[in-house]
């Protein structure tokens, strides 16, 4: 009898999910999920979600499979759907919502329904926002979410970003359009129970707005690209030192990204670092799992093949010049290869030509042939796995400051050599400037040289030298 | 079935597509600008069967499956190309204009049609969108609201009318187009603010060519002479050449590049763009002449 009961009470969810909401998603507003299958299908979890139209609830409802609609719980505003019959029957009936009360009694917790539900292994869509508000405008998230985090150490957040409904239904639209909609899901992860519940919130504001895709663009004159200064060489510590000078001298004059790891950020108000990097809409699985797959060698062994690629794709995702004036890289992808497969893939038949063809082959220009897959995935599997796999193409620096080492042996002066063969063809065929520069030189004295020549590249004012009285 | 009673230019289109479908995906692995033709001749295996659809299985389920294209075409360049908050009535309004499109096209009633939707829908969208507050922006609105009109209403609606003209006009221009913009993809295709303009300039010359010569072979069993087929090739060329730029230039507008790719949703409008903006020439063209 109970299951008889329990079965007529969620009928209305089933029937709703299965012969409405997701054949409309799909075919009608033709949704595409990224990273759905990362959602929990069998334990409690708290998808949480930016807000913007009335479509949200069922698009987040439809991350789950159906057998599992009835134990997830949209948590929606008691004073919005409490209000006339009709709301009510939809959101408590068909939605399976939970009703929070926004303005509750003194004395009364409006969470403790959430908790209840989360600790009997249910999941809720939570929208921390509190109201649909502004159409594309992500408001800050109401601490309300970091106390539901604090009540259950432990508790699974999932959060997802969706692009496309507060085009399709906004506040105060009466009729939904038909428009696609993309909804990113990342990767489920949960909050140290000891912080601040409004830490917690913009903690999780931030991992919802990594996933959000770049901005449609606005009409008008578009802002040119920015300014690439490569630092490369064979003695790390030298480059890191150097990158970091140059990073904080042209963050004086315009907001600069310092693609290393971590993430530098420089500003005329000064230089910090962003440990959460910038948002990508692609991770680093799969690039780890091929490098790993194909033993990739050299500066890319292993996990620091991703790691390329993810600055590869940092880089990439600046080239619109809205983010950052001038983008500085400790390395870069694009010449670090060559150099590598010019020391390594080329050693002794290195010419200018074989450089040429596998800068082609970086830049996704040209496919490499299949006669030529056996000798590439020996020597240079990472220049293949670029090249077959697409992952990225990277871009020549506009500036590329070489960082010599005098007491380079063996295999690095080896490599020292390709890197200045390199610069040689980088600077001949793309007219790239090339700094060479010894380890032993001032590296501010270095940043000032750059500045002038990025003044000269960007078409800036040049510095004035102040007479001395 | 026998060969024997097919018609040659459903044979024709038939062969058409498996010459170049295999040869796509084979050139796709050269990577470069190549890198775009198997997603090309996956977009182009289902626009044949919606031809043939059109052409040979009666207008119900031929039209049906055009609004659907015609209704994805829609969502997918609207997302691409926002208009502003305020113009949300021109967009609903717009996918309404869909079923008053194909409905002349259905009967066939060309007055009809031209008073709808030539003539109806570039005067009533500049009214739709002038009628919200504020008008910033407004030009630039409009602009956008029209090419998604002009391409995926008038344009598309144009293989509808063409169901109504002598058997094998649909194939004849499913294999004209076809051929034009593979070629031109593959030799080069004429590019927004005049890039790699020789390159350009000697692939629609090649497609012209082509296209014009297949239009003269063809042409008898396309419903339509030698003569007025081979005219028909270079006009399809010129069209599909112009359907390029325009996705072109689309994609710069919008800085549509690998990294803001919009999660490929433009990939649509580079391949539907150059395959439909030449229908309405076609048709007028053979019409005329006819």
């Amino acid at each position: 009898m109970n299951a008889l009961r329990s079965f007529l009470r969620y009928l209305p969810v089933w029937t709703f999910q299965a012969c409405f909401a997701r054949p409309m998603l799909k075919l009608f507003w033709g949704t595409r999920y990224r990273r759905r299958s990362v959602i929990p299908k069998d334990r409690a979890c708290l998808v949480v979600a930016n807000h913007n139209s009335h479509l949200d609830a069922a698009l987040l409802m439809s991350l789950f499979p159906l057998r599992r609609a009835h134990r997830v719980h949209p948590v929606a505003a008691a004073d919005y759907f409490g209000t006339n019959a009709i709301r009510r029957l939809f959101a408590m009936r068909f939605l399976n919502a939970i009703p929070i009360e926004r303005h509750a009694a003194p004395g009364k917790d409006p969470l403790h329904p959430m908790i209840e539900a989360l600790e009997a292994g249910e999941s809720l869509i939570f929208f921390p926002e509190g109201s649909r508000g502004d159409p594309g405008v992500v408001a800050p998230f109401r601490p309300g979410i970091g106390r539901l985090v604090r009540a259950i150490p432990g508790l699974e957040v999932v959060p997802v970003f969706m692009a496309g409904p507060e085009r399709i239904w906004p506040r105060g639209a009466a009729l939904p359009l038909p428009l696609p909609v993309d909804v990113n899901v990342g990767k489920p992860r949960s909050y140290p129970a000891e912080l601040d519940p409004r830490e917690i919130a913009d903690r999780v504001r931030d991992d919802v707005l990594a996933l959000a895709p770049p901005p449609p663009p606005f009409p008008g004159p578009r802002p040119a690209p920015p300014v690439r200064v490569a630092v490369c060489g064979v003695d790390r510590e030298s480059v890191r030192v150097r990158f970091r000078a140059i990073a904080d001298r042209l963050g004086g004059i315009d907001r600069t990204i310092g693609v290393s790891e971590p993430i530098v950020e420089s500003t005329p108000a000064g230089t910090r670092d962003l440990p959460k990097g910038l948002p990508l809409a692609r991770g680093r699985w799969w690039p780890r799992a091929l490098g790993w797959a194909f033993r990739t060698q050299g500066s890319s062994r292993g996990s620091k093949f991703a790691e390329m690629v993810d600055r590869s794709r940092i880089d990439e995702s600046l080239q619109d010049g809205r983010s950052a004036r001038f983008v500085v890289l400790e390395g870069s992808p694009l010449v670090d290869l060559l150099a590598y497969a010019a020391a390594d893939f080329y050693a002794g038949v290195v010419d200018e030509l074989g450089l040429q063809q596998i800068l082609l082959y970086l830049a996704g220009e040209r496919r490499v042939p299949i006669r030529e897959w056996g000798r590439f995935l020996r020597k240079a599997p990472e220049v293949w796995l670029l090249n077959i796999f697409d992952l990225t193409r990277p871009h020549a620096p506009d500036i590329l400051v070489l960082v010599r080492d005098a007491a380079a042996g063996g295999f690095e002066a080896r490599l020292q050599e390709a890197y200045a063969e390199v610069a040689k063809v980088l600077e001949r065929r793309f007219r790239v400037e090339v700094v060479a520069v010894d380890p032993g030189g001032d590296p501010h004295e270095l940043a000032r040289a750059v500045e002038s020549i990025v003044r000269r590249v960007a078409h800036l004012e040049p510095v004035v030298p102040v007479p001395a009285s | 079935m026998r060969f024997a009673t097919i018609p040659p230019i459903v044979l024709a289109f038939a062969f058409a597509l498996l010459l170049a479908v295999p040869f796509s995906i084979l050139a796709g692995r050269r990577g470069g600008r190549f890198r775009a033709l198997p997603g090309w001749s996956g977009f182009w295996v289902f626009f044949a069967i919606l031809l043939g659809l059109l052409s040979r299985a009666g207008r119900w389920p031929g039209f049906i499956a055009l609004g659907a294209l015609m209704f994805v075409g829609l969502k997918q360049y609207f997302f691409t190309t926002p208009v502003r908050p305020q113009d949300r009535w021109a967009l609903f309004a717009a996918n309404l204009a869909i079923p008053f499109a194909l409905w002349p096209a259905f009967v066939g009633n060309e007055t009809l049609y031209l008073a709808l939707v030539p003539l109806g829908l570039p005067l009533l969208f500049p009214v739709l969108l002038s009628a919200g507050r504020g008008h910033d922006g407004l030009l630039d609105s409009i602009g956008r609201v029209l090419l998604g009109a002009v391409v995926f209403i008038v344009a598309m609606s144009h293989l509808g009318l063409m169901t109504h003209r002598p058997e094998g006009w649909i194939e004849l221009y499913g294999i004209l187009a076809l051929v034009s913009d593979l070629v031109q993809r593959l030799a080069g295709r004429l590019k927004a603010g005049g890039e790699e303009v020789r390159r350009g300039l000697s692939g629609f010359v090649t497609s012209a060519a082509v296209s014009g010569a297949l239009g003269y072979g063809l042409g008898a069993y396309g419903g339509t002479s030698e003569r007025h087929g081979a005219i028909a090739g270079l006009i399809v060329a010129c069209a599909v050449a112009g359907g390029a730029l325009v996705a072109e230039a689309v994609a710069e507008e919008q800085e549509i590049t690998t990294p803001s790719m919009m999660h490929g949703r433009y990939a649509f409008l580079d391949r539907v763009l150059p395959a439909i903006w030449a229908a309405p020439f076609f048709y007028t063209y053979l019409r005329l002449v006819s």
